[in-house]
């Protein structure tokens, strides 16, 4: 074979370049620590080892899910514990009443202890926890006057009279000028016979930029006569049923105008919603928020509930010397009883779901632990191995540039 | 025996003289061979000698010997087309694999999972400011790299259609330097003189001719070249004429395949001897320009394709379900993308998506947030036009002029909230506000264009994470959100496997190209060394032939002298 010089130079030249290319790749993916580095170094575990991070990622943030979640059922866990305590003194409250040893004398002290423990087990189902209601069920914080809190008295139920807390400073200026930060909304008036049948009901429509308490007045009586009339007593609303045994109620306020003017009844009702707030850890829904309904009850509506119970005993108590009164204690016992059962319930049902979310953690771990392993193995060098291979590859280099060296060394030129 | 006579003396100074002139010029195409030992495509020389006959006698340098073999030249050149295609095809590559690579979690399979986990976030705590924020930050992270990538694929292709017309102009300079050697080697040939440096040139000149365009040539019986585009068979160089090709701006190749009104790319057009011209360049398939062509009018434009339809994907997908849900803040003002014209039913309207036939809601609410009323508005989309939907929210009973639907002199559905109040838009179910562009988180029509909405940038809190109106914990739309994550949602593949396949084709792409890259490159050298062994000059040989020659020189000058003492002992004799 004829070896040109430039040839010889040349190839040399490229040999040379080509080792160190060579070296240079090993000793990148070496400071790396990489062995894939672009999509062209293995595409098919490039891609593999992308959608295993990103696996990875969902993987942590399920984590903090299942966190968030377990700190959240814990909070009201230990919030049902508490109002098990109030239902316990409740109970003491009626087992004491209906003891053959009762003095009636104590009753209005028992009373009072009893209205202590309603605010008390009220003040727990408003509870908030980071600053969110946890028995708001979806509706955690204030949202205007469409909702405040969980529980609370707003609406008028079933009275044959009705006179504001509340008043305005003047009943003939417009709401928002008279005192009252509410918002344009509309309450329904429901009216109801001696039965307690619902007979009709209309919408009382409302703008405080426009109109006055006064006009609020004459709306109610234009739509209801005969069976209301409005009026304004000493700044205040007054609404009184014209027709003997009727009753009437005003609920579903949109705009705030019957929460600022102070509400009617003593008894709280349910503003949250019906569904509790799910978040989804690993594919699995999981509810991390309950309803205060379930558990509280919703003192307006027949039914189960730490509330119901305690206002059904407040009730029985207000009997006193009337007869049936230890009927109704035993019956408002047997719903403390319920509602004990109730609360256990739904404790273990929130432990079930905090110890659901515990073994999705676990298992989360393990997966995540198992994709870190996986990638690992797709996209991390065998060190060992690279610096075998980096010595090999610099061993050639030096062999390459000496033997050229002595190659180019080697000419007639130095013998003439 | 043979007489010595004064002729036969003169005929051995002849045979010397011849020896001297011989080995001189010998000598002189050896130096040529030394100081072209470096030069870029020169072909070793070798003298012939030939033995003069009677009654001549003595040596002659007879001819130079060009020491090039010509079917391996043209072999090289068709090699040298493939592996040029290839190596300009693979540094174009290498460009576009950049942008696909994930280095320190910047890449889109990050923005993509960035994006996802801040809506799982959010579904833990819907109400969260920071969280609501993440979103917004991680959906306008996501449009900057789907738009950075698409730009910059652009930006590649811009530099490919440089580089075509920059190997355009190559080729005209190269055709005419051919023509113009053609030219010189005729009349040297024609003169008896030697082509040879000549023929280097033209070679040279072949050779990178070859390395742009695929081309074959044959050379006349006047060592004249003709030379022509291997498809299509175009002449670019006929006997000392050359053929010219220009780039000429192509209409209907916009440099944004999605914008017809970007610049236009150049098309490969080869103009001949008449002046007619003709498009070229589906017949352009090797050489450096097939390899910027391929990838500037192949590659480029599928893979925008692919983001578009990525792009495209998130702005519906994440529109359609983000249109369901209710924000804790509202909007003022609302205004759709424009219709190509107002009164034909939306779908032919010329809205970037479609819709079906369905339902939206429109939730009103006071200064504070309070929910005052809800609306449902009921629409067709092969029958409402953009008046009809204004119509049905304006004379929707329960509205009672919270919320005004205008049509913009621009052909723009404009909803405005009376003032004191703010409105949101939820319960979607046909993707009308998706087509519309009211309330959907990300907008736009393609990859250049998807953006978050300016809305949710000014407030988070607008984000509807909520399946109704007036309650702040409601995360139900915030986990379907979530969800489409893992929804396959374009082609039967989800987002994440959809850009995963393209990164793979990218990957793949450069992968092809660098195993043919490798192998035309060991084809080539392998040739070059064939060439090379017969052509390179080697100094170890020129000098041992320096040596040889020298001494031929010498003894032939010293022959002379001989010739002289023999005259003179000759001359001895007399006197």
């Amino acid at each position: 074979m004829r070896i040109g010089t430039k040839w010889l130079f040349d190839t040399q030249r490229d040999a040379i370049a080509d080792r160190k290319t060579r070296l240079f790749e090993i000793q990148s993916r070496i400071s790396s620590g990489m062995k894939l580095e672009r999509p062209s170094d293995e595409p098919a575990e490039f891609s593999k080892a992308r959608g295993i991070e990103v696996n990875i990622s969902k993987a942590s943030q399920d984590l903090k899910d299942a966190d968030e979640g377990i700190t959240l059922l814990k909070a009201q866990d230990s919030i049902l514990g508490k109002a098990e305590d109030v239902l316990a003194r409740a109970r003491d409250i009626a087992m004491l009443v209906i003891s053959t040893s009762f003095d009636k004398r104590d009753m209005p002290a028992l009373k009072v202890q009893l209205e202590n423990l309603i605010d008390e087990a009220i003040s727990y189902a408003n509870w908030k926890f980071k600053g969110k209601y946890i028995f708001g069920g979806l509706r955690t914080s204030a949202v205007g006057n469409t909702f405040v809190k969980p529980y609370e008295d707003t609406d008028v139920i079933k009275v044959s009279e009705y006179l504001s807390p509340n008043s305005v400073s003047d009943p003939n200026i417009p709401l928002k000028n008279a005192g009252l930060d509410i918002s344009r909304g509309y309450f329904t008036i429901q009216i109801f016979n001696q039965a307690g049948d619902l007979v009709g009901e209309e919408r009382i429509d409302y703008d405080p930029a426009f109109d006055s308490l006064q006009d609020v007045v004459e709306r109610i009586t234009s739509l209801l006569a005969p069976n209301l009339t409005a009026s304004v007593d000493g700044n205040r609303l007054k609404i009184v049923s014209d027709i003997p045994g009727q009753t009437f109620s005003l609920v579903g306020d949109t705009g705030g105008l019957i929460r600022a003017l102070g509400g009617g009844d003593s008894e709280v009702e349910y503003k949250g919603t019906e569904e509790g707030m799910f978040i989804e850890v690993a594919g699995a829904k999981v509810e991390v928020t309950t309803p205060g309904e379930r558990v509280f009850g919703n003192p307006l509506k027949p039914g189960d509930g730490i509330l119901n119970s305690l206002y059904s005993l407040k009730s029985a108590l207000e009997l006193e010397e009337e007869e049936g009164l230890l009927d109704s204690v035993r019956s408002a016992l047997s719903a403390i009883e319920r509602s004990a059962d109730l609360v256990a319930k739904t404790r273990a049902g929130i432990g079930s779901r905090a110890q659901i979310l515990d073994g999705l953690k676990s298992r989360i771990y393990e997966d995540r632990t198992d994709l870190e392993i996986n990638l690992s193995e797709i996209q991390d060098l065998d060190m060992p191995e690279a610096f075998v291979d980096f010595s090999l590859r610099e061993a050639v280099m030096q062999a390459a540039m000496v033997s050229a060296v002595r190659m180019f060394e080697l000419s007639i030129l130095r013998f003439i | 025996m043979m007489e010595i006579t004064a002729r036969n003396i003169r005929a051995i100074l002849g045979i010397s003289r011849h020896g001297i002139m011989t080995h001189r010029a010998v000598l002189d195409v050896i130096s040529r061979n030394i100081s072209n030992a470096e030069t870029e495509g020169y072909t070793r020389q070798t003298p012939v000698l030939i033995a003069l006959e009677h009654p001549r006698l003595g040596v002659l340098m007879n001819s130079i010997k060009r020491n090039r073999l010509m079917i391996l030249e043209s072999r090289m050149r068709t090699e040298i087309q493939d592996f040029n295609r290839s190596e300009a095809t693979k540094k174009l590559l290498d460009r576009i694999e950049t942008l696909f690579s994930e280095k320190q979690g910047t890449g889109l399979t990050d923005e993509i999972s960035f994006f996802f986990d801040s809506l799982e976030k959010l579904s833990t705590d819907p109400e969260g400011i920071g969280i609501r924020q993440e979103v917004i930050s991680a959906g306008q992270r996501l449009s900057e790299k789907l738009k950075f990538i698409a730009n910059s694929l652009l930006n590649i292709r811009w530099d490919a259609d440089k580089d075509v017309r920059f190997y355009i102009e190559k080729i005209n300079e190269l055709t005419v330097r051919i023509a113009y050697l053609n030219k010189r080697i005729a009349e040297v040939q024609a003169g008896g003189g030697n082509t040879s440096e000549l023929k280097d040139k033209r070679d040279l000149a072949l050779r990178e001719l070859s390395e742009i365009v695929d081309i074959q040539s044959f050379e006349d019986e006047l060592g004249r070249v003709v030379v022509s585009l291997r498809r299509g068979g175009h002449v670019l160089v006929e006997r000392d004429r050359a053929f010219s090709m220009k780039a000429e701006a192509d209409i209907d190749n916009r440099l944004n395949p999605l914008d017809p009104s970007s610049a236009s790319l150049r098309k490969v057009v080869y103009v001949d001897g008449k002046g007619h011209e003709w498009d070229v360049t589906p017949f352009i398939i090797s050489g450096k320009l097939a390899g910027a062509l391929s990838i500037r009018d192949s590659l480029i434009p599928s893979l925008i394709d692919n983001l578009n339809t990525l792009a495209r994907a998130f702005v519906e997908n994440i529109g359609r379900t983000h249109s369901k849900g209710v924000g804790l803040n509202h909007f003022g003002e609302l205004t759709s993308y424009q219709a190509e014209s107002a009164a034909d039913p939306i779908e032919i309207a010329g809205f970037p998506y479609s819709a079906e036939q369905g339902s939206f809601k429109i939730a009103v609410f006071s200064e504070d947030g309070t929910h005052i009323v809800s609306f449902q508005v009921d629409y067709d989309p092969s029958i409402d036009n953009l008046y009809s939907i204004a119509d049905r929210i304006n004379t929707n009973p329960e509205n009672d002029g919270y919320v005004q639907a205008t049509i913009t002199a621009d052909n723009k559905l404009k909803l405005e909230a009376e003032a004191g109040y703010t409105f949101d838009i939820y319960d979607d179910t046909g993707g009308l506000m998706t087509v519309l562009g009211l309330d959907v988180f990300l907008e736009g029509k393609d990859v250049f264009s998807i953006r978050v909405q300016d809305v949710f940038l000014e407030d988070p809190m607008r984000l509807g994470a909520a399946a109704e109106p007036g309650s702040s914990g409601d995360n139900r739309v915030a986990l379907e959100l979530a969800a489409l994550k893992d929804e396959k949602v374009i082609q039967g593949k989800t987002f994440l496997e959809f850009y995963l396949e393209v990164q793979a084709k990218v990957g793949s792409a450069v992968v092809e190209e660098r195993l043919n890259f490798e192998a035309k490159d060991m084809v080539v050298r392998a040739l070059d060394t064939q060439i090379q062994e017969e052509a390179g000059v080697s100094l170890d040989e020129e000098f041992t032939k320096v040596i040889e020659f020298q001494r031929a020189f010498e003894a032939s000058g010293r022959l002379v002298r001989v010739v002289d003492e023999m005259y003179l002992t000759i001359l001895g004799f007399v006197g």
